[in-house]
């Protein structure tokens, strides 16, 4: 087995992913902090239209648990900013329906989730992220490690969902504009 | 991410510190490393951001000496590494023949890109890849090369060499987090 992410094997998991609701079906007991998360984001109107302003398409797989917290918090925040998109297709799939994708993604020896695989059209891969974005992490440890005094770029009050947007806008605005000038996909579309 | 430990462990011993790595190279290569170098000496807050690091970390950069985005992105990693004293290790290796394997496993958007950067555990399982280049040098590109139509609504700011030193700062800090957070670690040193 060569070592890296393929393209043809990121399409063939790529197809057998769900989408949101499709997902959220598939364990309707753990479904309704997903629901609950993604009705409470409300994105502004200057991301609102970056997102509009996407051309290339751009699938994007988040590995997820439906039982995972890390997972509650981020997928929904992937969902409102592709649903504002709609050249981004998201999809998830359950970490344990692909073990040998969990290895090439695994995260300090761990099989941690969310892990978010971004993809050119044609499944070529581009980006990796996760398990947690910077600003999650600040929260995290500014609740887990007591500090005396507040860490350096703390979130000041409970602002972990606005701050989860702007993490993972600025990846879906990174990898876009990768594709979007990227020499082979400009001949592709001629533009 | 996207490597194994083994394969990140050899490369980096075979790797080059910044000032090697540099004078390893063609001499027309060597001006824009060490202009970026001395245009990103940490300020006040960025240092102060560093100085919370607690855990030991290995980075790795694969590179071309001939590469302006290597250039600054290594520039901007040895301020931080340096900041660090001893707790970052950053080593940089050429997109060359002898690292074969860890160059063709991590193709991004079907090309070979520099630069690609792994940010390791102190046991060298990786915990992020980070290429090829920043948001904020993507956005420029955009700007030249799609003008009115650039799909980037950000201001630009006033010193974009600067930007990049705060976007490879995050990136090291996140994973610090990581770190400092990791159940495994915690044990180990019990903390």
């Amino acid at each position: 087995m060569p070592l890296g992410l393929r393209a043809q094997q990121l399409e063939e998991v790529f197809e057998s992913a769900m989408g949101w609701d499709e997902y959220l079906e598939s364990d309707p007991a753990k479904a309704q902090p997903w629901r609950e998360t993604r009705s409470q984001i409300q994105l502004g109107s200057d991301q609102e239209r970056l997102l509009s302003m996407f051309t290339r398409r751009m699938p994007i797989l988040m590995i997820s648990g439906i039982w995972c917290g890390d997972c509650v918090r981020q997928g929904p925040v992937l969902q409102a900013l592709a649903d504002a998109a709609p050249c981004i297709e998201l999809k998830y799939i359950d970490r344990d329906a692909v073990p040998l994708l969990m290895e090439e993604v695994a995260i300090n020896d761990g099989h941690r989730v969310p892990v978010v695989l971004f993809m050119a059209e044609d499944f070529e891969p581009v980006s990796a992220m996760g398990d947690r974005t910077l600003k999650y992490y600040r929260h995290l440890a500014s609740r887990n490690l007591g500090p005396s005094c507040p860490l350096p770029g703390a979130p000041a009050g409970d602002s972990l969902l606005e701050d989860l947007v702007t993490d993972w806008l600025d990846e879906f605005e990174r990898v876009h504009l990768l594709l979007r000038l990227s020499g082979r996909l400009r001949a592709a579309h001629k533009d | 991410m996207l490597m194994t430990a083994t394969i990140l462990h050899e490369a980096f011993q075979q790797g080059l510190s910044f000032k090697e790595f540099i004078e390893a190279g063609e001499e027309h290569h060597q001006h824009q490393w060490h202009e970026r170098f001395g245009r990103l000496e940490l300020d006040q807050a960025q240092a102060a951001r560093v100085e919370t690091f607690t855990r030991p970390m290995k980075i790795l950069c694969l590179t071309g000496q001939w590469c302006g985005d290597c250039a600054l992105q290594g520039a901007a990693l040895q301020r931080i590494s340096e900041g660090a004293g001893d707790l970052v290790e950053l080593r940089f290796i050429p997109r060359s023949d002898e690292f074969a394997e860890l160059i063709v496993a991590n193709r991004i958007n079907d090309g070979y890109r520099v630069p690609l950067t792994w940010f390791m555990a102190e046991d060298f399982h990786p915990c992020a890849r980070f290429g090829d280049r920043t948001l904020s040098r993507y956005r420029s590109m955009a700007r030249k090369a799609l003008g009115d139509d650039a799909p980037v609504i950000a201001e630009q700011r006033e010193d974009p060499i600067r930007e990049v030193l705060e976007e490879m700062l995050d990136e090291v800090e996140r994973v610090q987090w990581l770190l400092r957070l990791s159940p495994r670690l915690r044990e180990q040193h019990g903390d």
